[in-house]
């Protein structure tokens, strides 16, 4: 392939560039060559030097796409099934074959349109045709291996002639010789009815030899063809034998018809040879040759092939048609004998390793010819599902030494790396990932998961999905926080927290994602505006945030938000416990009992703001303290010195400032709830010995407010139990 | 191979080095004339000056840090720059830092591997390479230096390419070594294996992308125009960081005969490509039997680019 024009700097020095999908970016460089310049000596250079072109090694578009797709969801159902039991394994062969003749017609009408359009590249439509004839042969390839190692029958001849009137286009159309005023008279009359007969295209043949003038004239007087042809009969009625000899030439399908295939066969060949005994000077030379065809006769066999395939068919077809399978080899050997190594194409040392019954070198052979494919993945698979194949561990010196690693397993790990390499394609990658041996699957979707943009919701969903399969929690780590990013400066907080929430506990807790939490608060604050205009605190930002996410749809969208619904729980729990508090009130009024209603009052939305804070600033740094610091109201500083103490909340508790007091009150019962609630289960425990030890302050409160402390602390535990264990 | 666009560059002068994003969706490209050029495609999307000197490098740091970019150049300099919210709109990016630590020239910066945090390594002709570390990614105001450490003769470096673990270095020198070393986390970095294959000075390093193999892939290019394979077999799990690793020399390729200047592997780690003063690029990969060959090459004569 060659590029012209002004696509370099004179000189023509070249540099490059990785990019992700095995994209080569290649530029004119020409003053980099000089070594001194990179160690800082003067930066002389020539003008205008620059432009550049991309490259890409895979590139699968149109019809190649297609076909990724199709044989991606073929692939997907052979595993599915395999993994409830046998499968049939020509019939996945024969899905496989079925999609790559679509991309066969696809990118032949691409070429077609290659060719018309005069403002494409010079090389498209050679390229296309190029690729047109490699998929060809791998559908050749593969239906060869799948007649060989896949069919369960013993004789190959039928399937072998099914083989080569899919594959093997006949160069001579048979169409213009038909229509000629006398067909028996062109040149390649004979040559194509021979060759008809040697690739067992019998119906075909028939249809050509019907073309015969005189034995059309003989058809036309709708004279009998007499059986054996005695006496004094016109060619056309020896032509008309000869028609119904190859009409009722008889074919083994399978080992029940052996018998009767012999004794038909030899009453055949009898019928065969007395024709051309008896006739042998009547018979025009063609059909003469014709009948040494059918005979089985080497010298007319060889004289009429042209390779050692098509040969191997003509004697299967004709000389031995009760040759089994594993017969084949010295056939074959035979075959290739007759024809000079030198004119042997890659594609013949493929077909000659699966006839002569060595898929390993067949598959090795395609390796080396095809790349390391779609061909090499799908047929290995099928090859070493059908037991022809033992994937054979891989050399610990070689370069693609993994743990585990087979040629099987790398032969579709390489081809997942192809479908990777092409844009939107990464999920096919993945489905060929999943058969490898863990430690090699979970390399590779995590480079899988790497390399792919979170760019919407929905795909950053689905490579979380990935991590979950395969314990990638650092690539899950990253994802989710690349998704945070963009929706805080997307300024949608919600959106961002949900996320948040999504990274793991070790990822969130690490000092340099303090920031982000700080910013997540910063963008609540920015993003929460009262009817005045002015920022709200942001402790009720964040309230009304985690409201909004309950009820909206990100609670369900994302499940590691699912605790979201229990803090709702807990929002209905407290309720209830204000209800039944003004309930109690009412039934007894009582100056102290009133004080303490407030006291719990106040305590209690403060708990939830300092849990609230607490959860989000879950960070021992200065920084988060002091945030926490400003957030929280001075009337329960007390409380939150000994939470954060007893949370190992150092920062937190230096910016409080205020001397732990060692008071245990009713605001403890709500410091509990507050730890509870802020998920800190060893903080609550902390809380609830404490709530033990001091019976005296429980016992002291009054009577209506024990069973409603006691109310709130069961609604607690039924929100403890329902918390996933994953959360501190 | 399929050509697949043509970007015109558009700087002024020499073109040092080109920098795709991560995900291989933007491109940053770095020039003798001063200025950085973000491209999307085929289209520029920014572009500014950057520096008082010549640029040689300029490299992307992770996605979960941002749109980050750094570049080096002959004014000695460091510069880190962030994508303004909204996009440049074809303008400049601001810049957040000056990291102006190094006596001469820098000449290579790279950027660690994520689970290392926001670092960066910058090689500057005064014999030394200086990490630096942003410790808050929201204030890339704020870099410190974590470590200096000498290498005299040093030409260029690149990270191991681990996702988990110690930081890892290779470092090639003038004298034909390179030398790979560890880091678990302290301030001394411990040798843990030489690769003395090259005749000439090691003009280029690259550490292949660590995925799922047993064995760790790092190439050379030198000035003696050869490439050089090597596979790294870390000690056994548990073993101290800095124990030494067993280093093979797994390909020798000739090919280019002029010196090589750049060597870098695809994402996978499955194609290795390197550049040379014989005005080719070639691609190498291993066949079926694990023999390196060169699958394909790229050459000008300044007016036609032959893919082969």
């Amino acid at each position: 392939m060659s590029l012209r024009g002004p696509a370099l700097a004179p000189g023509g020095f070249l540099n490059f560039r990785w990019g992700a999908g095995d994209e080569l970016f290649v530029y004119g460089d020409e003053g980099a060559r000089e070594g001194a310049r990179l160690d800082g000596a003067d930066a002389r250079a020539p003008a205008g030097a620059g432009g550049s072109v991309a490259l890409r090694f895979h590139d699968l578009s149109g019809a190649r796409r297609r076909l990724a797709a199709q044989l991606h969801a073929t692939f997907a159902r052979l595993q599915a099934a395999a993994t409830e039991g046998e499968v049939q394994l020509r019939q996945y062969s024969r899905e496989y074959r079925a999609s790559v003749r679509e991309c066969i017609d696809g990118l032949a009408a691409e070429e077609a349109a290659a060719r018309r359009d005069s403002t494409a590249r010079a090389d498209a439509a050679d390229d296309l045709a190029a690729e047109l004839e490699q998929h060809e042969w791998a559908e050749c390839i593969m239906h060869l291996a799948e007649i060989f190692f896949l069919e369960p029958g013993e004789y190959v001849g039928e399937a072998l002639v099914r083989w080569v009137q899919l594959h093997v286009v006949e160069p001579a159309a048979t169409a213009p010789l038909t229509s000629a005023l006398v067909p028996e008279q062109h040149a390649d009359f004979w040559p194509t009815f021979h060759r008809l007969l040697l690739h067992g295209r019998m119906a075909e043949a028939r249809e050509l030899l019907g073309a015969h003038t005189q034995l059309r004239a003989h058809a036309a007087l709708g004279a009998p063809v007499r059986a054996g042809a005695d006496g004094e009969p016109s060619v056309g009625e020896l032509l008309g034998y000869l028609d119904l000899l190859i009409e009722n030439r008889p074919t083994l399908s399978s080992a029940d018809q052996l018998l009767d295939f012999r004794g038909h066969w030899r009453a055949w060949l009898e019928d065969a040879a007395m024709l051309g005994r008896r006739h042998e000077r009547d018979l025009p030379a063609g059909a003469l040759t014709a009948l040494r065809i059918l005979r089985g006769d080497e010298r007319a066999l060889l004289e009429g092939t042209g390779g050692w395939t098509s040969l191997v068919l003509a004697l299967v077809v004709h000389a031995q048609p009760t040759l089994r399978r594993s017969e084949l080899d010295a056939v074959v050997n035979y075959a290739i004998a007759q024809f000079p190594e030198d004119n042997y194409s890659d594609n013949d040392y493929i077909l000659m390793a699966i006839m002569l019954d060595n898929p390993s070198e067949a598959l090795d052979n395609i390796a080396a010819t095809y790349g390391r494919g779609w061909l090499l993945c799908h047929l290995s698979d099928l090859l070493a599902r059908a037991g022809q194949v033992a994937p054979r561990p891989v050399d610990a010196s070689s370069a693609d030494a993994a743990d585990g690693a087979t040629d099987h397993a790398l032969a579709l790990r390489d081809y997942s790396r192809v479908l990777s390499a092409t844009r939107g394609l990464w999920q096919l990658a993945a489905g060929y990932l999943a058969p490898l041996p863990r430690p090699l699957a979970r390399a590779c979707v995590g480079a899988l998961v790497r390399a792919e943009p979170p760019s919407t919701d929905a795909k950053a969903d689905k490579l979380l999905v990935l991590c979950e399969q395969y314990a990638l929690q650092r690539d899950g780590a990253t994802i989710a926080t690349q998704v945070m990013l963009r929706k805080l400066r997307a300024n949608m907080p919600a959106a961002a927290l949900g996320w948040f929430a999504r990274t793991p506990e070790n990822f969130r807790q690490r000092a340099r994602h303090d920031a982000i939490a700080r910013a997540l608060v910063r963008a609540c604050e920015g993003g929460e505006r009262g009817a005045d205009g002015a920022a709200a605190p942001a402790a009720a930002a964040l309230a009304r945030l985690l409201g909004g996410l309950v009820g909206g749809p990100d609670a369900t969208a994302l499940p590691e938000s699912g605790w979201l619904v229990e803090y709702c729980a807990l929002r209905a729990a407290l309720e209830r416990l204000g209800a039944l508090r003004v309930a109690a009130a009412t039934a007894a009024p009582d100056a102290a009992r009133g004080a303490a209603d407030a006291r719990l009052d106040a305590c209690r939305a403060e708990a939830e703001t300092r849990a609230l804070v607490l959860r989000l600033c879950s960070v021992d740094t200065d920084a988060g303290g002091a945030r926490v610091a400003a957030d929280v109201p001075p009337a329960v500083r007390t409380q939150l010195l000994r939470d954060a103490h007893a949370a190992g909340l150092f920062a937190v508790a230096r910016h409080v400032g205020a001397p732990a007091t060692g008071e245990l009150s009713v605001a403890d019962v709500y410091a509990l709830v507050g730890c509870l609630h802020s998920a800190q289960p060893a903080l609550g425990v902390a809380h609830a010995a404490a709530a033990d030890d001091a019976q005296g302050e429980w016992a002291g409160m009054s009577a209506a407010l024990q069973p409603v402390a006691l109310e709130l602390c069961m609604a607690l535990s039924s929100v403890i139990l329902a918390r996933p264990q994953a959360r501190p | 191979m399929r050509r697949i666009d043509r970007v015109p560059t558009e700087h002024a002068d020499v073109i040092h080095d080109v920098a795709y994003d991560f995900y291989g969706e933007r491109m940053a490209t770095c020039s003798s004339d001063l200025t950085i050029r973000v491209w999307e495609r085929s289209r520029c999307v920014a572009s500014w000056k950057a520096h008082d000197g010549s640029i040689w490098r300029v490299a992307w740091a992770h996605p979960e840090f941002g749109q980050v970019l750094a570049s080096c150049s002959f004014d000695r300099a460091v510069h880190i720059w962030e994508e303004p919210p909204g996009g440049a709109r074809g303008g400049a990016w601001p810049r957040k830092a000056v990291l102006g630590d190094a006596k001469e020239s820098v000449t290579s910066i790279a950027f660690a591997p994520r689970h290392l945090g926001l670092r960066l390594g910058a090689l500057s002709a005064d014999g030394k390479l200086r990490v630096y570390e942003a410790h808050d990614v929201m204030q890339l105001g704020e870099w410190s230096g974590v470590d200096e450490i000498d290498v005299p003769g040093a030409r260029c470096f690149a990270w191991g390419q681990h996702t988990s673990g110690p930081a890892y270095l290779i470092v090639g020198f003038t004298n034909g070594t390179a030398s790979v070393s560890s880091n678990d986390g302290g301030r001394k970095w411990a040798e843990v294996a030489k690769l003395s294959d090259a005749r000439d000075a090691i003009q280029a390093v690259a550490w292949a992308p660590h995925i799922g193999r047993t064995m760790q892939l790092v190439a050379t290019g030198g000035r003696d125009g050869t490439v050089h394979v090597y596979t790294l077999r870390p000690p056994a799990a548990g073993v101290n960081a800095s124990a030494p690793w067993e280093a093979k020399l797994a390909a020798r390729l000739l090919d280019h005969r002029d010196a090589v200047w750049r060597v870098e592997w695809n994402a996978t780690g499955s194609l290795l490509a390197s550049s040379g003063d014989d005005g080719t690029v070639r691609v190498w990969q291993p066949d079926a039997t694990g023999q390196w060959r060169c699958v394909s090459t790229v050459k000008s004569d300044g007016a036609t680019m032959d893919f082969a």
